[in-house]
């Protein structure tokens, strides 16, 4: 009896002894095996993109990775040369360059074993090729406002239209489309966005992490190694020779418009992002915007690049005409190729350039041009092309007025890029072959609280008007330029902010732009430069933040043209790329 | 003893059978990572993935935060003069004073474009000569701080919470004596010093300057 109890309980220590030894089921727990293109990231068919696989936290040295595309082995699948990497913490397995051909789901099963032990995980994807449509566009235009939340559209409303007795008394051009729709913003690490993370997802269709672009975020240090996905720009090159232009009022290298073309994890990389957009596969035939500190050699007064590469040169010998004024960018007439940059860094906002021209502001810079212009030129540019082009153009400040919450500058900028949208619906409409697509990339803290005035003595919070008290503001457009006269009418509006660091508000238009608070010793503290006197707003921001910032709501699209219909009801920012690629029917080959 | 040598034997079965009947146990002369391109077998466990892809943390967490305004330069309307009794400078140094020569920020740069700023004939003349300048010390690079840029208006460029940093063309690079080193203050600060001009990078921040003053003083002024 004895006996045979010990040998059952030995026998069932050996099973549960091999149990542990057998890789079979051996996920340890502890492992982390990352899969880049993440999980349920969809493909258009033929676009580019690096497979990388990294696993960290391993039981023991990892031996080799067994890795299968809807159970074929992925290098055979793709029929490509993997590249392993890693170190005693993690390891890496990369394939660069590869496509999947047709439409349809994918798997991804990753293995990565050792002596005694498997860690697995997989994927799901999701390949679809463009819709044929019955009448195709030819063309697409991008209108990114950065950081234009409803909010923003609503008071650049008010201010360019004015409103009588509850009523409108116009439309932004904005507003008269023929689809709306609502897109969400958030990226795969966080809630809230950036504007790389999130122009990003609208280039390639698949969503990124904040400061990054065109990539997979890896655990490397280094920002330039990330796996890549393929961006519009570079599909519509390779694809149908299509022309392609970036028009904004920031840096060119700055987010919106470097997503549009290159690939990093970080965006402050904007030496390598102004290298990236020279190479043929992705160099746009029309650069236009500010930013010029990233191609002068750092020997030149006002460079911000870390060689003695000049990229204004290198582009002339590439064939671009180079503007650097407004006066210049008239007279280019319409060359195959136009690179102007109208700044060092970024363009100065509408209010300083166009109604107080402050010269202590514009410094060097008193003729630059409107965006509405540089998208009238690049349109013009772009539409010799016979095969059609793609152009984002960008209102940057819209975003970067609305972090140090000067809201009259934030919603000139928003008419402006209103009228841009104006320019490009007057050339579609000669055609009806262009899809135009209006939208934001993530919201703002903004809100229209009412109306401020002082008109009977009340200053400060007691200025701010309410319900009945708010009546309507007083602004005015007597020469019709579709901008207020005045932006600090007796009357103005009272505009709210959902998040702020410790700063001081007086309620009125602020003649030259300043910062709201000042850092010191990592606190951040009122800018006391700035609405001396003002009242006190309390930060609800971690004390280190200085800055108004991004917020999570999903933010209005409108779109007009052929494949229009895409953006309707509720679109995950991935969801525009599609919109647009199903428009033009893009279907990229090897 | 019977209980012994069963253990003994059970032992040795044990690490008999799962030293030859393991089907996944790779060859010992694989490289570490190197990659199994043909094989597909291996008694595995379930896919460990249901859904979303676990959330990522960036590769670097202390450059991530979102942050955009930085780059907005703070430009003012009109120069800080501080101090009422300063004279105005002439436009050149007088030779026989050995006094420091005021600078403006308006007075770095005589012009220029997106090719380029052109240092103004003032700052040239006074390279190498005492000068003084009024401005605000930009949020340090460093905790400690070896040297500071001065701006013409506040900054609220934070070097930790934003990769995308830009700071203004017309900033000027202040270096501290030999040993010394500075409180970070929101007050206006007077510096005093040796200007130099053209571009240098400083080679243990990669910093890259054209216009500093190397201080003897710097003074607050309010």
């Amino acid at each position: 009896m004895f006996r045979t109890k010990r040998l059952l309980i030995a026998l069932v220590l050996v099973f549960t002894m091999l149990a542990g030894l057998l890789p079979a089921g051996a996920n340890t727990g502890g492992a982390k095996i990352t899969i880049l293109p993440i999980d349920r990231a969809k493909f258009l068919a033929g676009q580019k993109f690096d497979f990388q696989a990294e696993a960290t936290d391993l039981p023991g040295a990892a031996q080799y990775w067994e890795i299968e595309v809807n159970g074929q082995p992925m290098a055979s699948y793709f029929g490509k040369a993997e590249e392993t990497s890693g170190d005693a913490k993690t390891v890496r397995y990369t394939l660069r360059d590869v496509a999947f051909e047709n439409a349809g789901p994918v798997t991804v099963n990753v293995q990565i074993i050792g002596d005694g032990w498997v860690e697995s995980r997989s994927a799901s994807y999701q390949v679809v090729k463009a819709q044929s449509q019955a009448k195709p566009a030819k063309n697409v235009i991008l209108f990114v406002g950065d950081g234009m939340s409803l909010p923003i559209r609503t008071a650049a409303r008010v201010l360019s239209k004015g409103m009588s007795e509850g009523r409108f008394n116009g439309l932004l051009e904005m507003d008269q489309m023929e689809e709306l729709g609502l897109i969400t913003t958030s990226g795969m690490d966080s809630i809230v966005t950036d504007s790389a993370n999130s122009a990003s997802a609208y280039a390639t269709g698949h969503k990124s992490a904040v400061n990054a672009m065109g990539v997979y975020p890896n655990s490397t240090k280094d920002p330039m190694d990330d796996p890549k996905v393929e961006n519009i720009v570079e599909l519509a090159k390779r694809s149908r020779d299509m022309a392609t232009g970036l028009v904004t009022t920031s840096d060119v290298t700055d987010a919106t418009p470097a997503a549009m073309v290159a690939h990093t994890r970080r965006r402050g990389e904007m030496n390598a992002i102004a290298e990236q957009m020279l190479d043929p596969v992705r160099r746009p035939d029309v650069i236009l915007g500010g930013g010029s500190n990233h191609f002068l050699p750092k020997s030149t007064p006002g460079s911000k690049r870390k060689d003695d590469r000049n990229l204004i040169s290198e582009f002339e010998q590439a064939g671009y005409v180079f503007a650097g004024d407004r006066t210049s960018l008239a007279q280019t007439g319409t060359p195959d190729k136009l690179l102007g940059l109208f700044h060092l860094s970024n363009m100065n906002t509408y209010i300083d350039r166009e109604v107080t021209k402050n010269p202590a502001v514009l410094k060097s810079f008193s003729d630059q041009p409107t965006l509405w212009e540089m998208t009238d030129k690049a349109i013009q540019i772009l539409s010799k092309n016979p095969n059609g082009f793609f152009l984002m153009v960008e209102g940057a400040s819209i975003d970067k007025q609305a972090h140090p919450m000067d809201w009259e500058r934030s919603i000139y900028d928003a008419i402006e890029l209103d009228k841009a949208v104006g320019v490009a619906k007057r050339f579609a409409a000669k055609n009806n072959d262009t899809l135009i697509i209006v939208t934001a990339d993530h919201s703002h803290g903004m809100s229209i609280t009412g109306t401020y005035h002082e008109l009977d003595g009340k200053t400060g919070r007691e200025g701010v008007r309410v319900y009945a008290d708010a009546g309507f503001p007083t602004f005015e457009d007597k020469d019709d330029d579709g901008f207020p006269d005045n932006p600090a009418p007796d009357v103005t509006l009272a505009v709210g902010w959902a998040n702020h660091p410790d700063y001081q508000d007086d309620f009125k238009f602020n003649p030259a732009p300043l910062e709201p608070a000042v850092v010191l010793d990592g606190k951040a503290v009122p800018n006391q430069e700035r609405d001396p006197g003002g009242a006190l707003q309390t930060g609800n921001l971690p004390i280190r933040v200085n800055n108004e910032v991004h917020t999570a709501e999903d933010v209005p699209v409108t779109a007009s043209g052929p494949g229009a219909g895409y953006f309707n009801g509720v679109l995950d920012n991935t969801e525009l790329f599609y919109g647009m690629v199903n428009a033009l029917g893009l279907k990229p080959g090897k | 003893m019977p209980r012994l040598s069963a253990v003994f034997i059970l032992m040795m079965a044990v690490l008999i059978i799962a030293g030859c009947s393991s089907p996944a146990s790779p060859p010992e002369t694989k490289g570490v990572a190197e990659s199994e391109g043909s094989g597909v077998s291996g008694p595995v466990g379930q896919p460990s993935v249901q859904g979303t892809e676990e959330p990522r943390r960036a590769a670097s967490s202390g450059e991530t935060k979102p942050q955009e305004a930085a780059a907005v330069p703070a430009p003012s309307q009109e120069e800080k003069t501080p101090a009422k009794a300063l004279t105005l400078p002439p436009d050149k140094p007088d030779p026989g004073s050995s006094g420091p020569v005021s600078l403006k920020f308006s007075e770095l740069y005589s012009g220029g474009g997106a090719r380029g700023l052109v240092f103004s004939d003032k700052l040239k003349g006074l390279a190498g000569q005492k000068v003084t300048m009024s401005g605000f010390m930009a949020p340090p690079l460093k905790p400690s701080l070896r040297f500071f840029v001065l701006t013409r208006q506040p900054m609220s460029i934070c070097p930790f919470c934003s990769t995308d940093a830009e700071w203004p063309a017309d900033i000027v690079l202040v270096l501290l004596p030999g040993g010394k080193e500075i409180s970070p203050t929101q007050q206006a600060v007077r510096v005093t010093g040796v200007l130099r001009i053209g571009s240098q990078t400083d080679p243990e921040t990669g910093f890259v300057s054209q216009v500093r003053i190397r201080a003897d003083k710097v003074d607050h002024i309010r």
